[in-house]
Order: structure tokens, then sequence, then C-alpha cells
């Protein structure tokens, strides 16, 4: 068995996708500068098209109990087009796990500049590869531990900050015209939200599956409450000056200052941006090694996991150049690139589970 | 399981030599061999289009021995090693202080970045930009616009202490309980460089001969219009300003005494400052509301304070001098055509469709701009006595 079924219980699959959704803090608080002050609003619009994707997923999972995607594909599509299908989203996840490799590569050399990227990628990836190899039981463990320490440290830099918060920065409230903050809406529920689609591939392994909608719905709207706080902060810390920065949290971070005590605290961040990747890139691993070794019907993913990390050691390194590409490729290329993949596939495959269940019923 | 045991000491022993080499010291610069710059000044260079940039580095050797009396910059038992270099970028200049320091310069511990005024005249943003990209360095550090040459400041006297940058941050943050200075770090004054109307300001600081000492004070506040230095207000104006926009920590007002020559001294314990625009057929009208709360700390006229009318009195000489600073400072500032008080922040937060119409016209509207100040004051106490030590 590829999948050990009732693995996980639905409560570690709350924790495991707020985790993920946490590991795309840093390329949302970079979205979010283009509508300035109004990104808590951009988030409620990314919150909502991100529901409106999960309702989707959930209503195919409930159509084929017991069934990933990969299962799912071929049942609906039929063997070639099905592992067509499931070859492009295997393809997509590995993709967006690369992205967030990169992230870790560059993200540290802010750091430690002098440290070659490949060093970090290198021990990053292989605590990823232990982790697959454990299973999803596993990450999700993980994410039981580190969502904590990722919360408080939200919490405790939002605390350490309330003095330098100015809300008048929130204003004006609307000014922005609404087409800007749907399209920023989108870029936010494309890199987070919208990547929940991976629940659908370790579905089976809950122990509950009957839980898993309201499980979902809660880590959405947890994991925008967590966004929310992190946007606000750096909002009503950093003003105006947001639209210059790379990286806001880090700056927002690096001002706390509580009577030359509580200095130099952005260390915090980083270690908070690591651990939540490392939940991100080690899902989307473990899914990307899970789906080759279900499309290869093989016995055991584990003969998988080197081979697949290091392809995503190379990708990472070669598929941008600097690390503004990778602002622009996912503001301007990757709403349209991940359509297909969040909403446009899934779309066709519950009109055909639709259309084949009435089918079934009228033969029966 | 005798197996599995083989195994797993493998496998430790495997994991354990991993941690010979991965100390996660790929990047680490060791005490002794990095010189850490305490604070930094940007200079035009006497070479046309070069700039001088001076740094300020620590002797870890003489931070103790040098003790009190041994201080000042240049001496040879001083606490500092003021390096100058030129180049054509910041960046550039500060690698070259390798040519001469026998440690990498450390920039991250910088307290203060001094700009000269011909830098600030010929638009900061460009000799700062650096400052600001940097990832080593923290943007709670302090900015000076000095008077003359910037690297004058760091070579003065430290007073306090003995090394000179440190003595500037910390005079900084000292402008609390005075209020002359507008003092702003680096994050604060990015900020509203980055803002298209509102004008940024910076503490001027300047070297003055005190009991034969040549010593740095601060003697104003500079004012930028688009990231070029183009005037300053006095110590009073800033207060007024201060008052304007809610900065101000605490001061004090001296007023006249009413009948005789002499003054008292009100000390504000909370003061407050609110701007809102109000707009009536296309004028614009700043309401600015200022609420003060006061201690008589100091009285040498004999005034009786038991009485009400007296009490209101003094409110009302307060108000007077407060209103008449911050009318000052208004009329300085649409003289000099610079928002420093955030009028077009406080109209585009109001009424951003009106704001959209005027944003282009604001230079030309701004001087125009009329306001009305309305203070509010209230007393607090007399200090631990009710009236001058005289007999009645």
């Amino acid at each position: 068995m590829l999948l050990k079924d009732k693995e996980i219980p639905v409560s570690q699959f709350t924790f495991i996708l707020i985790t993920f959704m946490l590991g795309s803090t840093h390329i949302i608080t970079t979205a979010t500068k283009l509508v300035e002050q109004q990104a808590w609003l951009a988030l409620l619009l990314a919150l909502g098209e991100g529901l409106v994707t999960a309702l989707i997923f959930l209503t195919i999972a409930k159509r084929f109990p017991g069934k990933n995607l990969v299962e799912i594909n071929e049942l609906l599509l039929g063997r070639y087009l099905g592992k067509f299908v499931t070859i492009i989203y295997l393809w997509f996840f590995i993709h967006i796990a690369s992205l967030e490799l990169r992230f870790i590569g560059d993200f540290t050399t802010l750091i430690l500049p002098e440290t070659p990227p490949l060093v970090f990628i290198l021990s990053f990836i292989i605590m990823c590869a232990s982790a697959v190899r454990n299973g999803i039981e596993v990450i999700g463990r993980c994410s039981i531990v580190i969502l904590p320490l990722v919360f408080s440290e939200i919490l405790l830099s939002f605390g350490l900050l309330i003095k330098d918060m100015n809300f008048d920065n929130f204003l004006p409230l609307f000014e922005l015209p609404f087409s800007d903050l749907l399209v920023t809406g989108h870029i936010i529920t494309t890199v987070s939200f919208g990547q929940g689609i991976l629940f659908l591939m370790f579905l089976p392994a809950l122990n509950e599956p009957k839980k898993v909608q309201r499980s979902l719905f809660a880590a959405f709207v947890l994991a925008l409450l967590l966004l929310m706080l992190i946007n606000v902060r750096n909002i009503a810390v950093l003003g105006g000056s947001i639209e210059i920065l790379t990286y806001p949290s880090y700056q927002a971070v690096k001002l706390i200052n509580i009577a030359e005590i509580l200095t130099r605290l952005d260390i915090l961040l980083v270690f908070a941006e690591i651990l939540t990747t490392f939940i991100k890139v080690s899902l989307l691993y473990y899914i990307v090694v899970l789906g080759t070794a279900q499309l290869l019907k093989m016995d055991s993913y584990l003969p998988l996991v080197l081979p697949i990390g290091s392809i995503m050691i190379s990708l990472s390194l070669l598929l941008l150049g600097f690390y503004l590409e990778y602002f622009k490729f996912t503001i301007h290329v990757f709403p349209l690139y991940s359509f297909p993949f969040e909403l446009g596939i899934p779309l066709v495959l519950l009109l055909l589970a639709l259309f084949k269940g009435k089918r079934q019923q009228k033969e029966e | 399981m005798l197996k599995l045991k083989k195994h797993s000491l493998i496998f430790l022993i495997f994991f354990l030599s991993i941690t010979l080499f991965t100390t996660s010291c790929w990047s680490r610069r060791e005490l002794n061999d990095i010189a850490i710059i305490m604070g930094a000044a940007v200079d035009k260079a006497e070479e046309p289009d070069l700039l001088a940039l001076t740094a300020q580095i620590v002797k870890p050797g003489q931070i103790g021995a040098a003790g009190g009396d041994t201080g000042g910059g240049g001496g040879t038992d001083s606490a500092v090693w003021n390096i100058t270099m030129t180049g054509k970028t910041n960046q550039i200049t500060a690698r070259k202080m390798n040519l001469v320091s026998p440690r990498r310069p450390f920039w991250s511990h910088n307290k203060v970045f001094v700009f000269s005024e011909a830098v600030s005249r010929e638009g900061i943003a460009k000799f700062m930009d650096v400052w600001v990209r940097d990832q080593e360095l923290y943007p709670t550090l302090g900015v000076i616009i000095a008077r003359g040459k910037a690297a004058d400041l760091l070579a003065a006297m430290p007073t306090i202490g003995n090394v000179q940058s440190l003595n500037l941050a910390e005079l900084l943050e000292n402008q609390g309980p005075i209020s002359y200075i507008a003092s702003n770090n680096l994050f604060e004054f990015t900020s509203v460089l980055l803002s298209k109307t509102t004008s940024a300001v910076a503490a001027i600081g300047e070297v003055v001969e005190k009991s034969g000492q040549k010593i740095v004070m601060l003697t104003g506040t500079a004012v930028f219009k688009e990231g070029k230095l183009v005037g300053e207000i006095n110590e009073r104006e800033t207060r007024g300003f201060l008052f304007l926009t809610g900065k101000l920590g605490s001061s004090t007002i001296v007023v006249d005494c009413l009948e005789s020559e002499y003054y008292t001294s009100l000390e504000i314990i909370t003061a407050s400052g609110k701007i809102t625009p109000q707009i009536v057929n296309d004028e614009i009208t700043m309401v600015i509301e200022i609420s003060i709360l006061s201690d008589v700390s100091e009285q040498m006229c004999n005034e009786n304070l038991f009485s009400s009318k007296m009490i209101i009195s003094l409110l009302q000489r307060q108000n007077k001098v407060v209103s008449s600073e911050v009318n000052d400072v208004i009329k300085k500032a649409q003289e000099m055509n610079t928002d420093i008080f955030g009028f077009s922040d406080a109209i585009h937060k109001k009424c951003p469709k009106y704001w959209k119409q005027i944003e282009k016209d604001w230079d030309e509207i701004f001087p125009y701009i009329k306001t009305s100040v309305v203070i509010d004051s209230k007393m607090r106490r007399t200090g631990v006595t009710t009236r001058i030590v005289e007999p009645e």
C-alpha cells in the first residue's frame, strides 16, 4: 500500500493545511504591496475565492471516497488522458516546491550573504526528504510542533510592534478600484488557498473523511486570520514605505525596539519562514513522490524520494535568475499559469463526475 | 535486532560527523576580525563628482581604558578611529576602507548617519540609498544633517563616554524633554521621503565651542522638499511643528508675568495635536486641534494660583505662546512651500476623491491653505509649593 488508510487524524489535517498556507506568507506579503493599505480587503476576497475552490475540491472528493486525485483522474478521464492530467499536476506541484526551495536559498543568503544558496537548499531538502520518507503522518506531527511556534512568532512580533503602529495608515479605506483588489485577491488565492487542491492527493489517509469539510474550512479561515495579522502589522508599522521593500515583514520585525533591550529579533522571522516553508515543501514533495509511484504502479514510493529531490534542487536553481523574477512571476504569470490546475481542471472533473453520477443512477 | 542496532550505530556516527562540518560558520566573523563601525558621515569630496565617507571605528582595547578624561577625536589614545575614503558610491567607498583597516569594517552596529549640508542640498536619497537597502543595517539608527562638513561632527569631542557616534545617537534620543528639535530615525525619515507631497524633516547638528571644547549641539530642524534640503526651521518653529503633528514629548513654555517683567514656566505633561481638513466650496481649511496638559513648574513673580481667574489667565498666556509658534511654523512652511505637517496626507485620508483632483496642483495650493488653530489647555498642579518663596 502506498497510502495507508486512516493514517492521520482530521485535527492534524487542519494543522498541516494552516502551516502549508503560512508557507506562502513571504510571497503574499510582497503581493499585497500592489494594493497598499487595502491588503486586508484583498485577503478577504482571496478567502472567498479560496472557499469556492475548496467547495469544488470537496464535491469531487465526496463522489469518490477513499480515492485520491491520481485515481479520480483515471476514473473520470480514462487511462491515457487521466495519466496525462496526473503528470501535469505532478509538474505543477514540483514546480511550486522548487520555487519555495529557491526562496529558502534566497532568503537565507540575505542573512548569511557569503554562503552559497546551494548549501541551504541541500540541507533543507535533506530534512524534507527525511520527512517524506517517513510519510504524511510525520509531516502532520511536525506541523503540530511548528504551527504553535510560528503562531507565537506572529503574536510576539505583533505585540512588540503595537507601539510603532499607526492605524491611520489604513486610510483611505476604499481608494483603489475594485478590479485591482480582485486581481490581487486572485494572486493571493493562487499562491495559498488555491494550492489546497493538493489535499485531494492524500485524502484517503484521513481517519474521518466525513469531517474533512469542516476542518478544511477551519484551516482556511484560521490561515486567513494569521495572514491578516501579519499584513495588518506590516501596513500599520511600515505605511507607505512598504512599496519599496522586497521583504516587508523582515523590515517590520527589524523595527522592533523595546527600550534598546529587545532588538534585532529579525532572526525569529527567518526561523518562522523556514519552518513553514519546510512543511510546504515536504508536503508538495511527498505528494509528487506519492503520485509518481502511483502512476508507475510501484509498491513503495521510497526509491523515488532521492531522485525527485535532486530534480527539485536542479529546478530550484534553474527556474529563476534572481529574486525579483520570483515576484514578477508570481504577479504576472502565476495567476494565469495556475488557473487550469487550481480551477479549470477541477471544474471539468466536477462536471464529469456529476454527469457520470447521473448516468450511473439512470443505469441502476 | 542486532542488525538494526549496528545499522543505527552507523547512522549515529554518520550524523554526528556531519555536525563537525556543518557548524553553520560559513559567513562567520570573529570579533577580533571585525572593525565595529558606530557612526558614519557622508560628505562631498574635494574632487568633483566624488563623495567622501567617514566611518567611526571603535577600538575595542581603548573603550574601557580611555576613561573619561583621555577621549577626543584624533588623539593617540582615543577610543575611536575615523577613516575617510573617497569614491563614486558609498558602497565602493566603504569597501575601500579595507585598504587601510586591518580588520573588516562591520556596519551592523552603526548607530548614526551624518549627512553634510552639501549632500543634503544635492538630494539626500542618492547618498543614503545603500544604507536603506543593505540588510546589515537596522532602520532604527539616527539621522543628523550637519551644518557644514559632516565628518567634523564625528571628529568633535565626545561629551559623556568616549565614542562620539554613540553620543550623537543618544543626543537625538534625548530631545523629548525639550522638543526643540525634530529627531528622526532612518526608517521614519525614509518613509516621509517616499511621499510625493509631504516634506521630510531631520535634526541639524553643528560643532560649537563650549568652554574651550568643540562639541556638537543640535541647532534646528532641516526641511526637505523632494529629497533636497531647502531650508530650516528654528527651535521655536520646530516646537510649533511638533505641537501641530502631535509628536511633542514634553517641553517648557515660558510666559510673561502680568505685573512684572519676569516670567513663569509651565511644564507640558502631555500634548496632542490633530489635523482635520475642512473643505467648503473648494476652499481648504486645516483645523488644528491641540490639547495641552501642563504644570506650573516655576514662578518668578507672585501670582495667586488659588484664583481660578489667574489660572485661566496663565493658560491663555500659554495658548498665546503656543499658537504664535504654530502659526509661525505654518507661515514659514508655506513660504518655503514645504508640507512638513502632512496636510496632504490628511486630505488624502479624509477626502480621497477630492485629493485626486488637487493632487497635481498641490504645490500651488499649499502656500494659500487657511488654517485655524484651536488650543485646549488644562492645568494639573503647581508642584509641591503653591506660591513663590516670598512673604505675601
